[in-house]
């Protein structure tokens, strides 16, 4: 890892450094998979029923709560229609093509039309 | 129509503008998240021009406005998840949950006359450039009258933001399921977990966030990840010894209301921090082979009383730093 100023780190972090510097913390996710009470799954879902999970194996899993973190829809293309010059659809070409702009802003047919992320990369790693 | 006899209109010979005076422009901006709360703050010292926000929530903040599942923050330090002019000295956390960003964007916005120039829970339908006028023709619908405003600008801005259309997984059976289905871009507030039987699907982000947090409190928490997710020490280790838990002292604070200097340079520290990461995103790099290895002996350290096969799965075999 980089190298940081010792001189200013040593103001605040000073004792905390030395003894912690070559383990970082983690989130605790790896952490919690150990837990008691917490099993990881890796096999894929085959269906739900009204009250399990089922996985391909045919192991069923009931549940009270099903949490589904499975993210959002980031093929960039806005939300609602966008017709630009010669009645270009934006939505219909970046379908086509993938979310291409200049410079990741502008984009072509779209005069004085910015916009925030529509990102020449398929790739969400830089987001946030 | 006027008629022909009348005393036709000559144009004026020299225009009562001065020179170089900026033509009068009107902006739509989509969205009142950080980014059109942005706008807000550059639009202050633009001359001749106009602005209106328009933001299909009740009010600003965007993705911070609406993701509040349990364990929701940033994963980058709060100090460098702030606008480059504008420091925040009362951060409580090195990293803080939505709630606290969503706040601090708030008061950003009350600041900037955002709420001045929004018009909330208006969701834009349509732009159509016309080219006649040189103009955007836009539509909003009032989501409480579901009536269809029309506008129009020079300019439009979007930033609209990626996280907040969540979708639901392609899953046969999904809603026939009869507890309850909640997803973390759209997590109901009133959700209580305590004593529960819960199922995450998915190792993402929203995941790794959220199955720390509700562990302590369920009765069984069986967490689906089918595909593998690099699981990286937290960023800016050495800012915050303590992880997420590494609060700012009453000390540290006052010091960085006292002293702008001081805070901003210590803002640059953690930006120089994270920066400094981005030779590991280099395919086949020296870095990235580094920080491979690095990554894979925390996780193996982390995951020591797993069973080694399991463990063993869990590793990704993508390089890091190719999604997360």
């Amino acid at each position: 890892m980089s190298a940081v100023s010792a001189g200013f780190w040593s103001l605040w972090w000073g004792d905390l450094l030395t003894s912690r510097f070559s383990v970082t913390p983690g989130e605790g996710y790896l952490e919690a998979l150990q837990e008691e009470n917490v099993e990881i799954v890796r096999t894929s879902i085959k269906e739900i029923t009204s009250n399990s999970v089922v996985t391909s194996e045919g192991k069923a899993y009931p549940v009270d709560v099903i949490i589904a973190a499975t993210g959002y829809d980031t093929s960039y293309t806005p939300a609602f229609k966008m017709t630009g010059r010669h009645g270009v659809d934006l939505g219909a070409r970046w379908a086509k093509t993938g979310a291409e702009a200049y410079f990741t802003c502008a984009v072509p047919d779209m005069p004085n039309y910015f916009s925030k992320f529509p990102s020449i990369t398929r790739d969400t790693s830089m987001l946030n | 129509m006027g008629s022909l006899s009348a005393t036709p209109t000559t144009l004026p010979l020299v225009t009562p503008t001065p020179l170089n005076t900026p033509r009068p422009i009107r902006i739509i901006v989509i969205g009142a998240g950080i980014s059109g709360i942005a706008f807000a703050y550059k639009a202050l010292s633009l001359t001749n021009v106009t602005f209106v926000i328009y933001e299909k929530n009740a009010d600003v903040g965007g993705t911070w406005f609406e993701s509040r599942y349990p364990g929701c923050s940033c994963d980058i330090p709060a100090h460098s998840y702030s606008y480059p002019w504008v420091s925040n000295p009362e951060w409580s956390h090195v990293y803080v949950g939505a709630e606290e960003i969503c706040e601090f964007y708030k008061a950003r916005a009350r600041e900037y006359n955002v709420y001045v120039n929004a018009k909330f829970n208006h969701r834009v339908v349509s732009c159509e450039w016309d080219a006649e006028v040189g103009r955007w023709k836009v539509k909003a619908l009032d989501e409480k009258t579901g009536v269809v405003v029309e506008d129009e600008a020079e300019v439009v801005l979007n930033c609209a933001g990626v996280l907040n259309r969540w979708k639901w997984p392609e899953i046969q059976g999904l809603h026939s399921f009869e507890g309850t289905l909640a997803h973390t871009g759209n997590y109901p507030q009133d959700l209580d977990l305590t004593g529960k039987s819960v199922a995450v699907i998915g190792a993402g982000s929203s995941a790794i966030q959220v199955v720390p947090t509700i562990q302590p409190v369920v009765k069984s928490l069986t967490n689906f990840a089918r595909s593998a997710t690099w699981i990286a020490p937290q960023f800016v280790g050495r800012l915050a010894p303590d992880g997420r838990r590494t609060a700012y002292s009453e000390e540290q604070k006052r010091k960085f209301r006292e002293d702008a200097e001081y805070l901003k340079q210590y803002r640059r520290e953690v930006d120089h921090e994270l920066n400094s990461r981005f030779p590991n995103f280099y395919k086949g790099s020296p870095r990235q082979k580094a920080s491979r290895e690095l990554v894979e002996k925390s996780m193996r350290e982390n995951l020591a009383g797993m069973d080694p096969v399991l463990r063993e799965s869990l590793i990704p075999d993508f390089d890091v730093g190719c999604r997360r």
